[in-house]
């Protein structure tokens, strides 16, 4: 009995020392990262009948270590690296929608506003200057600042969009040598498993892998009996066992990228830090280059068409303000301060019109005033003004008239009652305006047709004022509901709210994995006070151990003195 | 649950950069004097924002118009009004000059007193302000106003601008036009004879000619001419008042637009600070218990 006393104490003590071994490996590895808290499995086992009748054949019990277990939960391992790729697409995407929206934020030192004011700005100042070529020129200066101001947004994009570029490769990069380590922990693991060598260090290993692998992109994984990984992504495998297949990335004619498996198959992507850069790229970024290629493309449209129907003073007419085809290209076409167009083009009617300026605009009718502007009094004709056919007829007053012109093609009027002439102001699409065909013998309009078309003037702003109305008019959607400024309030607002809403998503799936985190924790984690008392624990068990041994040894010493 | 000491030092980090993340913003608030540094903080008050802004740039261009306007308007009502005094004078003179007796002592100091008339009325229409001619309509860089002489006398004088007035937007559907043409002015409605110069150069021709006959029409046609400038000085006036009118509701727009921008835009540092140091209380807070948990070892309870 005392020998087998002797043995049991001896099992107690190597038990109790191999745990305090195993607590010595967790406090050590407390802060290694992808550490697996150990524990010691440990039961009872039956080694012999007690050899003593008094004991009736009672089983002598023993403890001993069954396994030393890796604290892990596969379920809320799973669901962690699942999150855990969720959170990486969004924080790639959150890094450079910050960027973005920074970008597009207006600032004292920076802001797209009030170039967009200045320039307009700089058109009513010469329409009331349109003389001073100084004026003029400045005109040209703020059209380049503002052109510049949408050139330098568009590259920035441009490198942002590099820069994802990059970033994207260095991922994919990242994957394959994260694949290529997977595959050699694999292999270890089942060289180690079929020469029964310990694997816990090698399996936290291969977590730490996955868990790595998880945040750059979604995985799918399928393991083994020997505990080996396959590893797939939208379910072109990756790993298969100890074979990496590494991925890699190609940029199509389009500068589309695709990722590709190493048998050509082209791989989806949906999760992770490369799928979220995979959406700024091709998405996000390209996506407000179009929201600043269609608003440049309005305001050179729009600002050109005046432009080009307008006189510089050097005579010159038909000339584009801005040339380029987007808002990387844009630029001010105009370098002569004489080109920029200031006046619109007038036909004014000869004197002596003689027109009734009260009877006008309410009562006048042809044929109660035929003999200042007919010829031959008819009781209706017909005006081609700019190819446009008005038809007209003497119970109309003038006004109506002329309105009816306006309507059809866009041409103003005016009526100086003193000096009794009809100012005809050029259309918008137009830089002249013609008289023809007049049917009728309307008087006003055979003096009009052949009076001759004013250009040029000097101290003429009208087109310049054109221009800055322009500013207060809608010219996007359809219909037409925002201003220049309220288009580019638009597009950064819309950056800002992409970047809030993902923000927000992001704050959520972060608190959701730090919540994992700590389930895992819980489970995995090394807790320096539990270690501690199980230090105690098993210092004790061993001390008792030590004990037993020392009492058997008086016991048997005892024993060997009687005889 | 299990609590490990890695979760307890992540936790506690991750509640600390929190935390130091509001210490940032609240401090780049304050500092700046802006309540939004990136659009994406609030879209929304962004909007506002910059909608407010541009409505202020707005309101500046249409004040700077009415201003302008405003100049110009004075500036030709000066000149109506040194225009209407020398009508006025040379009325005198036709009454004056009508008295037979008294012209025949006094006849080449009234005939120098004409051409000196005529001469500043040409000088009038011919006035430049900023350099532009005032009366030329849009033909602002060349005298609009041209005068033949015979002898060193004007014979007459011909107008060579045109009735281009200029057009001031004072709001985004108010447009002020300010048309005061030399043609208007001193030329007179077409075919009806009430050209200041011809005005004048008969009467002077007259006068050299001691024709009295004529004396009561010129009276009356210096008259007509006369309320001709008074009706268009009065129509200047009106201009002005509704200038004054859309100065007095454009500087109330404005006022309201930039309170509405000031209480938007710029950060309300008596709200910030409160909420700053808020923050770093709490903040050392964290520090204090992260200190106290590190300082808390099983150990110096183990012998």
């Amino acid at each position: 009995m005392n020998y087998m006393a002797l043995g049991l104490a001896s099992n107690t003590m190597s038990i109790n020392r191999k745990a305090l071994e195993i607590i010595g490996q967790n406090i050590s590895n407390a802060n290694v990262e992808g550490y697996t808290r150990q524990s010691a499995q440990i039961s009872s086992y039956t080694y012999g009948y007690s050899i003593t009748p008094a004991d009736n054949g009672v089983i002598d019990v023993s403890a001993r270590i069954t396994d030393i277990t890796r604290m892990r939960n596969q379920t809320i391992d799973n669901s962690l690296r699942k999150e855990t790729s969720s959170q990486g697409s969004l924080d790639a995407k959150q890094t450079y929608l910050d960027e973005m929206a920074q970008l597009f934020t207006d600032n004292s030192s920076n802001s797209m506003s009030t170039s967009i004011n200045s320039f307009f700005k700089s058109w009513n100042t010469a329409a009331q200057n349109p003389e001073d070529s100084s004026i003029r020129g400045m005109v040209i200066s703020q059209g380049t600042y503002l052109s510049n101001a949408i050139n330098t947004k568009m590259q920035n994009l441009d490198e942002m969009s590099s820069r994802v570029s990059s970033d994207i490769k260095s991922t994919v990069d990242e994957i394959n040598s994260y694949i290529n380590q997977l595959a050699q922990v694999n292999d270890d693991i089942v060289k180690s498993v079929s020469s029964s060598v310990e694997t816990n260090l090698l399996l936290d290993k291969k977590d730490l892998i996955m868990d790595k692998l998880s945040a750059l992109v979604g995985v799918q994984v399928d393991t083994d009996i020997k505990n080996s990984n396959n590893v797939f992504i939208g379910g072109i495998q990756i790993v298969a066992g100890k074979t990496a297949m590494p991925i890699s990335v190609t940029e199509d004619a389009s500068h589309n990228y695709h990722i590709m498996s190493t048998t050509g198959k082209e791989i989806n992507v949906t999760d992770g830090k490369l799928a979220g850069l995979l959406e700024v790229k091709e998405e996000i970024i390209p996506q407000y280059q179009a929201k600043m290629d269609e608003w440049a493309q309005g305001i050179m449209t729009e600002v050109n068409n005046i432009h080009k129907y307008g006189y510089g003073q050097d005579g010159s007419t038909g000339l584009n303000f801005f040339s380029g085809t987007g808002a990387a290209d844009m630029k001010v076409n105009i370098t002569d301060a004489d080109q920029v167009a200031m006046s619109v083009p007038t036909l004014t009617s000869p004197t002596n019109m003689n027109v009734d300026n009260t009877k006008l605009y309410t009562s006048f009718t042809l044929t109660s005033q035929a003999a200042n502007f007919k010829t031959t009094p008819d009781a209706s004709g017909t005006v081609v003004v700019n190819g446009s056919s008005v038809a007209w007829d003497n119970s109309q007053s003038l006004e109506t008239i002329l309105n009816n012109i306006k309507t059809a093609t866009g041409i103003s009027w005016s009526f100086d009652a003193s000096s009794q002439k009809i100012t005809l102001s050029s259309p918008p699409n137009s830089s002249t305006i013609t008289i023809s065909d007049t049917t009728g013998n309307f008087g006003v309009f055979t003096g009009l047709g052949s009076a001759t078309l004013k250009t040029g003037s000097v101290g003429d702003g009208d087109n310049a004022l054109k221009i800055y109305e322009l500013s207060t008019k809608n010219i996007y959607g359809t219909p037409a509901t925002e201003t220049v400024s309220g288009r580019y309030q638009s597009i950064s607002t819309d950056i800002g709210y992409d970047a809030n809403i993902n923000l927000g998503s992001q704050s959520a799936q972060t608190s959701y994995v730090a919540s994992l985190q700590e389930s895992k924790e819980g489970v995995s984690g090394v807790s320096i006070d539990e270690e501690m008392i199980k230090m105690l624990q098993f210092q004790r068990g061993y001390q008792a151990g030590a004990k037993l041994a020392s009492v058997v040894d008086e016991m048997l010493q005892s024993l060997l003195q009687i005889t | 649950m299990r609590l490990t000491d890695s979760m307890m030092r992540s936790n506690l980090l991750r509640n600390l950069t929190t935390n130091r993340d509001m210490y940032y913003n609240l401090q780049q608030e304050i500092s700046s004097g802006d309540k939004v540094i990136n659009v994406s903080e609030d879209p929304g008050l962004y909007k506002k924002i910059s909608i407010l802004e541009d409505t202020q740039s707005r309101a500046s261009t249409y004040l700077d118009n009415i201003s302008t306007a405003r100049r110009d308007l004075n500036t030709y009502e000066d000149q109506l009004n040194n225009l209407s005094d020398s009508l006025s004078k040379l009325k005198n003179l036709a009454l004056q000059a009508n008295n037979s007796t008294y012209y025949s002592s006094s006849k080449e100091t009234f005939k120098q007193e004409a051409e000196d008339t005529l001469n500043y009325l040409v000088q009038i229409a011919n006035n430049k302000q900023g350099g532009k001619y005032m009366f030329a309509g849009s033909e602002v860089d060349q005298a609009p106003f041209t005068t033949t002489t015979t002898d060193g006398v004007i014979t007459s004088v011909a107008y060579n601008g045109d009735n281009k007035g200029k057009v001031y937007d004072m709001d985004t559907n108010d447009k002020i036009s300010i048309n005061v043409s030399g043609e208007e002015i001193f030329s007179g409605p077409a075919g009806m004879d009430q050209d200041i110069f011809q005005a004048v150069i008969e009467m002077r021709q007259d006068m050299t000619d001691s024709n009295f006959d004529n004396a009561d029409t010129h009276i009356a046609k210096l008259q007509t001419i006369m309320d001709r400038v008074t009706s268009k000085i009065g129509e200047i006036g009106n201009k002005s008042e509704h200038i004054d009118d859309m100065e007095n509701f454009m500087d109330n727009f404005k006022m309201t637009v930039d309170s509405q921008h000031a209480d938007l835009r710029y950060t309300d540092m008596t709200e910030a600070i409160s909420t700053l140091m808020n923050v770093e209380n709490t903040l050392s807070a964290g520090m204090a218990v992260a200190a106290r948990l590190n300082n808390l070892s099983i150990m110096d309870y183990m012998k």
